[in-house]
C-alpha cells in the first residue's frame, strides 16, 4: 500500500479497508487484523491505525468486541450502500475530469459504450 | 497528557556558530515525534543535549522532571548516528554490557530482535558493515523498556533491505507508554511512523504539529511539506 | 562501578597480556645472558656467539623499557579514546557519574601497572632461582636485606605516586579536551601535564622544606632531618631511598617527608574531583 495521496494516512487506510469490504475480500462479520498487526504490515504508527478503526466504527462499518478485536459489520445493506457511494464518487470524479477536458455528456456516453 | 520532556529556550553556540537558538519544545508522554530538518539544522545538537553529551549555554531541559544526568540516562535509550559500541566486543559482549548497565534491558527481546535482523551472537563489532551496525545498535536500544527512546538518523546510509527491517523493528517494538523521538532527513521513508512532527531550521522550530492534521490542513504529505519548507 | 571495571578489564586484558609476554621473553634473554656470561667467565671461554648474546642482552633491555612505555601509553590512550572517539557516546550515556567512570578507569589502570610490575619481578626471581641455583646465594642475601618493611612501604609509596601521576594525566587530558576543541593539537595534554606537575612538585617540595619532618619507613618513627642523604625526587613524590648511604642496623634507610606527602595526596584528591567534574559537567562530544 502506497500513501501518495494528499489525504491523511488514516483516511487512506479507511478507504483501503472499505474497498476490501466492498470487493468481499473482507466478508461481513470477518475479524479485521489487530491494530498491531496492521501497523506492522503497513509500517504505520499504531495510533494512526487506531484512528482509522475508530472512524470506521463511527461510520458503522466495523464494530469492536472487548477483548476479541475489531470485526466487519454484518449488515449487508450497509456494505451495498457503501459500494454505491464509492461508485458514485468515482463517477462524479470521472465526470468532473471529463468535463474539464470539454467532453459533452453525449461524447462521454459514446466513449463508455466502447 | 503530561509532558515527559520540557525544553525551555535553549541556546547552544560552538565558537561563533549558533547551533540552537532559544529553542523551546514540549514533548508529551507516549507517541512518536519526528524531528525533521536538513543537515546543520540543529537536530543532532538538540539530541546530544537531551542525552547529556552536550550542555546548553542558555535555557533549561527537563526529562521526567530532571535535568540530564545519571537519572535521565537510566530512562533514555539512545541510538547515536555512529557506532558507539566498544571495538573489542562481539555481539554477545554487547548484550551483556546492556544487561549489566540498564535495569530496563530485556535480554529475550534483544535475542529475538537480533534473530529478526539476521545477526548472530558470535559476530565481532569490528567486522560489521554499516547496515549491520545500525541493525545491532537499534536492536540493543529497542530492547530496553525505556521511558524515552531517542533515535538519531536510524536509517541514514543503509541499504533498502536493512532500511525496511529497521522500520519494521521500530513499529513492532514501539509501545504506547513510551515516547520516541526520531530525527531524520529521509522524510518519505519515515513519515508514517510519526504522531507529531517538528521542522527544525537554523536552530529553532519552524513548524510543529500533529502529522495527520498537517496533512489535512496543507493537503499534502509530510515529505512534500518538508520539500516546500526546505526546498 | 564494579561492572564498568569488569568491561575495562575485558577490553584491555589481551593487550596487557601481550605486553607481559614480551617482557617475560626479554627478561628470559637477559637472565640467560648473565648466566652464560658468568659461566664463560668461570671457564675462561670467549667465543663468537658471545657478541650475539651481548647484542641480544642490550636489545632485550630496550624491549622491556619499550614494553612498559607502550603499556603506559595504552592505558593513558584508553582514557583519551573515551573523550575523542565514538565509544564515548556509549560511555557517557551510561547511568554512571563522572567520578564512577574516572574511578573505574583509574583503578583498572593502576591494577595493570601493579600486575605488570609484580609479574615481571616474580618471574625474574623464580627464573634466577632456577638458573643460578645455589651458586649466587650472595645476591639473594643482599636482596633479602632490601626486602624489609622499608622496601614494602616504599613500594606502596611508589604505587600511590603512580596513582597520583595517573590522576594528573587524566586531569590534563580532560582539561585539554574542554579547553581546545581542535583535534589536531593532540599532544596538548602532555604540555598541560608537564606544567601542572612542575607546579605541584614545586609547591610540595617547598612545603616539605618548610616542615622537615620525616617518617622513617623502616621504623615508622618520625624524625626531623636537616639534610637528606641520597634524596630521590620522583617528580610527584618526594621521598628518599638512601640507596647510596650506609646501612643502618643492616637496612638501607628510607624516609618520607610527611608534609609533602600529605600535600601530594591532597593534590591527588583535588585533581580527581576536578577530573570528575570536567567529565560530568564540561566535556562535550
Amino acid at each position: 500500500m502506497n500513501f501518495k495521496d494528499n489525504l491523511p494516512i488514516y483516511i487512506q487506510i479507511m478507504n483501503y479497508i472499505k474497498k476490501e469490504m466492498v470487493i468481499r475480500k473482507i466478508k461481513e462479520g470477518d475479524k479485521l487484523p489487530s491494530v498491531r498487526e496492521l501497523s506492522t504490515t503497513l509500517t504505520v504508527n499504531p495510533n494512526t491505525i487506531q484512528r482509522a478503526y475508530t472512524e470506521l466504527e463511527r461510520e458503522g462499518l466495523v464494530f469492536t468486541q472487548r477483548g476479541m478485536g475489531t470485526f466487519a459489520t454484518e449488515d449487508i445493506e450497509k456494505i451495498e450502500s457503501l459500494k454505491k457511494d464509492m461508485a458514485k464518487s468515482l463517477v462524479d470524479n470521472f465526470l468532473i475530469d471529463m468535463q474539464s477536458l470539454n467532453f459533452s455528456k453525449e461524447e462521454i456516453k459514446k466513449l463508455i459504450d466502447l | 497528557m503530561e509532558d515527559i520532556i520540557k525544553i525551555k529556550g535553549i541556546t547552544k553556540t560552538y565558537r561563533n556558530k549558533r547551533a540552537l537558538d532559544s529553542l523551546s519544545l514540549n514533548i508529551k508522554k507516549g507517541g512518536v515525534i519526528g524531528i525533521l530538518g536538513p543537515n546543520g539544522s540543529g537536530k543532532t545538537t538538540l539530541i546530544k543535549i537531551l542525552t547529556g553529551l552536550l550542555r546548553p549555554n542558555k535555557g533549561e531541559v527537563l526529562i521526567d522532571g530532571k535535568t540530564p544526568g545519571t537519572y535521565t540516562k537510566s530512562i533514555v535509550s539512545y541510538l547515536p548516528d555512529r557506532n558507539f559500541l566498544y571495538e573489542w566486543m562481539n555481539i554477545e559482549d554487547a548484550i551483556g554490557f546492556f544487561k549489566d548497565f540498564y535495569e530496563d534491558f530485556d535480554e529475550d527481546k534483544a535475542i529475538n530482535l537480533l534473530e529478526f535482523m539476521g545477526l548472530n551472537k558470535g559476530m565481532k563489532i569490528k567486522e560489521l558493515s554499516k547496515g549491520m551496525h545500525e541493525k545491532l545498535n537499534l536492536s540493543l536500544v529497542l530492547s530496553r523498556n525505556a521511558k524515552v527512546y531517542i533515535l538519531d538518523e536510524p536509517i541514514a546510509g543503509v541499504d533498502p533491505v536493512a532500511r525496511d527491517q529497521i522500520l519494521d523493528a521500530i513499529v513492532k517494538n514501539y509501545n504506547e507508554e513510551s515516547t520516541m523521538i526520531i530525527t531524520t532527513h529521509l522524510v518519505r521513508d519515515m513519515e508514517n511512523l510519526f504522531d507529531d512532527v517538528a521542522f527544525l531550521r537554523g536552530g529553532t522550530i519552524e513548524l510543529i504539529g500533529n502529522a495527520e492534521t498537517l496533512r489535512e490542513e496543507k493537503g499534502m504529505q509530510i515529505d512534500d511539506l518538508y520539500k516546500e519548507i526546505f526546498g | 562501578m564494579k561492572k564498568f571495571m569488569k568491561y575495562e578489564i575485558k577490553g584491555t586484558y589481551k593487550f596487557i597480556l601481550g605486553i607481559l609476554l614480551v617482557i617475560l621473553l626479554a627478561s628470559s634473554v637477559i637472565q640467560y645472558n648473565i648466566f652464560t656470561e658468568i659461566r664463560n667467565f668461570e671457564y675462561n671461554q670467549i667465543n663468537e656467539s658471545m657478541n650475539f648474546l651481548r647484542f641480544m642482552f642490550v636489545l632485550s633491555i630496550f624491549i622491556i623499557f619499550g614494553a612498559f612505555i607502550t603499556a603506559f601509553f595504552y592505558i593513558v590512550g584508553s582514557f583519551k579514546k573515551e573523550l575523542y572517539e565514538d565509544r564515548g557516546y556509549l560511555t557517557f550515556t551510561l547511568p554512571l557519574s563522572g567520578n564512577q567512570i574516572l574511578g573505574s578507569k583509574l583503578l583498572v589502570a593502576l591494577m595493570w601497572n601493579i600486575f605488570l610490575g609484580i609479574s615481571t619481578a616474580l618471574y625474574n626471581i623464580v627464573l634466577s632461582l632456577i638458573l643460578f641455583k645455589g651458586e649466587v646465594k650472595i645476591i639473594f642475601e643482599e636482596f633479602i636485606k632490601i626486602v624489609n618493611i622499608g622496601f614494602v612501604t616504599a613500594g606502596i609509596t611508589g604505587i600511590v605516586s603512580a596513582l597520583l601521576t595517573l590522576i594528573l594525566i587524566y586531569f590534563s587530558i580532560s582539561l585539554s579536551k574542554v579547553s581546545i576543541r581542535n583535534k589536531k593539537i593532540g599532544g596538548m595534554w602532555f604540555i598541560i601535564f608537564l606544567i601542572i606537575s612542575g607546579i605541584t612538585s614545586y609547591i610540595s617540595s617547598k612545603i616539605g622544606l618548610a616542615l622537615p619532618y620525616y617518617l622513617d619507613l623502616n621504623t615508622f618513627k618520625i624524625t626531623a632531618l636537616d639534610t637528606f642523604p641520597g634524596m630521590m625526587n620522583t617528580g610527584m613524590m618526594e621521598f628518599s631511598m638512601g640507596m647510596g648511604s650506609p646501612m643502618v642496623d643492616g637496612m638501607y634507610p628510607a624516609y618520607l617527608n610527611i608534609a609533602s606527602f600529605i600535600t601530594e595526596i591532597l593534590f591527588g584528591i583535588a585533581f580527581f574531583m576536578g577530573t570528575g567534574y570536567l567529565i560530568e559537567e564540561r566535556v562535550e562530544l
